[in-house]
């Protein structure tokens, strides 16, 4: 992290651009100009042009993009921040790269999968309005879902609804790259018609020998309401699965269904330090039993009392507030704001703070104490 | 939910209402009061619904233009040897400036774009290109300002503390040289906004002492020093030669902004007809008669889109009161409402050409220099 004391010359450098431009980063003071010559371009950000739109469920659909060509790369199984402006209001999202590293390689382009969220804004947005030539701001690739490079021993995938994006950009890598290792997915969805990929899983199950698809409907198509008799994930899936011995298993898809997943491998005796998990979003916020607390918004006046608080940002939002937040999960550190007084826990590591005045990221803060916030 | 019934009182004639003083002001029912309120709150509701893409790329455009002001009228100061050039770069500096000031500062840090949960436009992070520094301004003006409208004795912002304009200021000897004073803080006016908040009379009366001044100082001291770094020091010495060529050009322009601004500003709450209140007059206040007080210390000016753009839409300084945190580009559609809703209480609309306001401003200012005041109607 950047808390080192900046040096005097980095302090001076700061001063002077303050002054020149009333910000810190002379950066932003062209940004807007920059922009309007041509979107692409940017003194602070990257940015990325839509090059296709697909569909590839009913409610999900592939977005081609282009970054611009100083962004950094990525491995396959990594993730990206997505900011695009939502009738005006910039919001940020994360989105597993769904394409190959090698597509990147060859052609400049990566892609991502989302699924349509019910009610869900940025995502309906996406869905209905972000077309073909449109430009988004991308953040540098991150995470830790990726292969290992010294392993070669067999890997285990087991994936929900959405979740097997990251999954696809690591097969995809691998086939491109003859399966140098043995690999086998287990795949759950609703009905069949809503495997992402559906084909193209099928179709590298029957071209590479060392790997084995899965399929999993928890419904028939026909009738949604008709439950088929090997829904949805239970141990003799993990069973088979284990046969192959995989030395990895990668998780992805929503927290219950993850939590049921590592609960049937652990009781069939797999090693959970063995399983890597891509988790976006937050985990369930837990409630404490206990006295309401009361949240105090100091700089605009505004004051709620609640007994089901949840994080501070939607607090705040909930009382008609519009702090500045960017991801919503913990990274980006856009919804810094100070906490005058109280004690906050983080949502994601259940860290308590301290109770002093500190700057807090109000996304992932829980108020455990009456709290005053500079807002 | 009632809605407002028809008020029933006999149209309001300028005599009637002794402008400018406390008595004779038509006050309105509690039922007319509750529906104020409601229809001042469904035409906020309204449009911040509608907000969206279309103001912030209004606001992208105008920060935009400004930049490009800004740098077109630095590089003409520079590289002018001729008078010409060297004015054009002075009015395209000294307009930057004043669109920094009044149509992005002013509004940004109103938190008019915070919706836009871009930090480039959001108050928390808005600096801009004068002597005041933003918290302080936020402090004294969004919050001083706004909540305590022309409450004489509470809001600082009516006279400024030097100029006397109703007569629940007491007259003094000193107040006859006030449109001196007028003069010199519409010349100086980026430090006379900068030293507001220092509360100098309250200081002297002993309210206060300096120590409690302290944190406000620092930042004022610190912003001051960039802005004389930056047009007093670092663009000139950038010329070389030229240096105080540069450096005349630089105070021509902060010379323009500072009468164009303060001009706009007196105009917002020191013309001829708007109103002062007592702080009795607005103990245990409802919002309805918040937005009351607003309405009617407030003055309009008429005129074209490019005063609206100028002036940072406070030429609709009645809209801007009783909206703060709206986008101002949205404040000339809300006007024809707002003025339909003060005809139907009998409210006076107060609006007029910017000359004739400001003409109105400086009779204020003289005529409140003498100890009778408002009592001689000239
Ligand atoms: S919004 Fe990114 S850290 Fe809170």
């Amino acid at each position: 992290m950047h808390s080192q004391t900046p040096s005097l010359l980095q302090r001076a450098q700061t001063w002077i651009n303050s002054s020149l431009f009333n910000t810190n980063r002379a950066g932003e003071y062209f940004e807007y100009l920059l922009e309007g010559v041509d979107p692409m371009w940017s003194a602070l950000e990257c940015k990325a042009r839509i090059m296709e739109v697909r569909d590839e469920t009913a409610d999900t659909k592939t977005w081609v993009l282009q970054p611009v060509k100083n962004w950094g790369g990525f491995v396959a199984g990594q993730h990206i921040h997505i900011t695009l402006s939502v009738n005006g209001v910039q919001s940020t999202r994360t989105f597993t790269i769904s394409s190959s590293p090698y597509q990147w390689q060859q052609n400049g382009t990566i892609t991502i999968t989302v699924k349509r969220v019910p009610n869900g804004r940025v995502t309906g947005w996406m869905h209905d309005t972000l077309k073909t030539g449109a430009v988004v701001t991308i953040s540098q690739a991150q995470g830790e879902f990726v292969l290992d490079k010294d392993v070669d021993a067999p890997v285990g995938y087991i994936a929900a609804g959405s979740g097997i994006t990251p999954i696809m950009s690591q097969l995809r890598w691998m086939s491109a790259n003859n399966m140098p290792v043995p690999a086998n997915l287990l795949y759950f969805a609703n009905t069949q018609k809503d495997f992402i990929f559906g084909s193209e899983i099928k179709a590298l199950a029957q071209a590479a020998r060392r790997f084995t698809g899965n399929l999993i409907a928890s419904y028939d198509d026909s009738d949604s309401k008709h439950k088929l008799p090997q829904s949805p994930i239970c141990a003799e899936h993990i069973q088979a699965l284990l046969e192959s011995k995989p030395e990895q298993i990668y998780l992805c898809g929503p927290h219950p269904f993850r939590e049921i997943a590592k609960q049937l491998l652990a009781e069939a005796g797999y090693n959970l330090k063995q399983v890597r998990e891509e988790a976006f979003g937050l985990p369930p916020i837990k409630v404490e039993a206990g006295a309401p607390v009361k949240v105090s918004f100091a700089a605009s006046a505004v004051e709620t009392t609640t007994d089901q608080p949840g994080t501070l940002l939607d607090m705040a939002e909930g009382a008609g507030l519009t702090p500045t937040a960017g991801c919503r999960m913990g990274i980006c550190h856009t919804c810094k704001c100070k906490k005058t007084s109280g004690q906050v826990r983080n949502v994601i590591t259940g860290e308590l703070s301290s109770t002093e005045a500190e700057d807090i990221r109000i996304c992932v803060s829980t108020p455990v104490s009456n709290v005053e916030i500079d807002i | 939910m009632t809605t407002a019934t028809q008020p029933n009182v006999e149209q309001l004639t300028e005599e009637k209402v002794q402008f400018g003083g406390l008595d004779g002001r038509r006050r309105l029912t509690k039922e007319q009061y509750e529906g104020l309120q409601q229809e001042f709150d469904a035409l906020r509701d309204e449009i911040r619904a509608d907000l969206g893409q279309a103001d912030v790329d209004y606001m992208k455009n105008i920060i935009r233009i400004q930049r490009y002001l800004e740098v077109a009228g630095r590089t003409l100061i520079h590289f002018s040897f001729t008078p010409v050039p060297f004015m054009l770069g002075v009015a395209a500096l000294s307009v930057s400036k004043i669109m920094d000031n009044m149509e992005i500062g002013h509004n940004v840090m109103h938190g008019q774009f915070d919706w836009a949960n871009d930090p480039k436009m959001h108050s928390k992070n808005f600096e801009w290109d004068t002597a005041c520094d933003a918290g302080s301004w936020k402090r004294t003006h969004n919050f001083e300002h706004h909540t305590f409208t022309n409450i004489i004795g509470k809001d600082r912002d009516y006279g400024y503390a030097v100029l006397r304009l109703s007569d629940e200021t007491p007259w003094t000897p000193m107040r006859s040289f006030q449109t001196v004073y007028f003069a010199l803080l519409s010349i100086f006016f980026q430090w006379g906004v900068a030293l507001h908040e220092l509360e100098s009379e309250r200081l002297r009366d002993g309210t206060f002492d300096l120590d409690e001044k302290k944190p406000y100082l620092k930042g004022l001291f610190r912003k001051g020093a960039k802005q004389v770094f930056k047009d007093y020091i670092f663009f000139p010495a950038l010329a070389g030669p030229f240096f105080w060529k540069v450096m005349l050009g630089n105070a021509m322009a902060n010379l323009g902004r500072n009468l164009w601004a303060s001009a706009i500003i007196f105009c917002g709450h020191f013309t001829e007809q708007a109103q002062a209140f007592t702080e009795e007059e607005c103990e245990n206040e409802t919002k309805g008669e918040w937005y009351y007080r607003q309405l009617l210390g407030s003055s309009n000016l008429s005129g074209s889109k490019l005063l609206h753009v100028m002036s940072g839409h406070l030429s609709y300084q009645i809209e801007h009161h009783l909206f703060p945190d709206i986008p101002a580009n949205r404040y000339e559609e809300m006007g024809p409402k707002v003025e339909e809703i003060c005809a139907k209480y009998g409210l006076p609309y107060n609006t007029g050409p910017f000359w004739h306001q400001y003409g109105t401003v400086l009779k204020r200012v003289w005529k409140y220099s003498f100890p009778t005041g408002g009592q001689e109607r000239s």
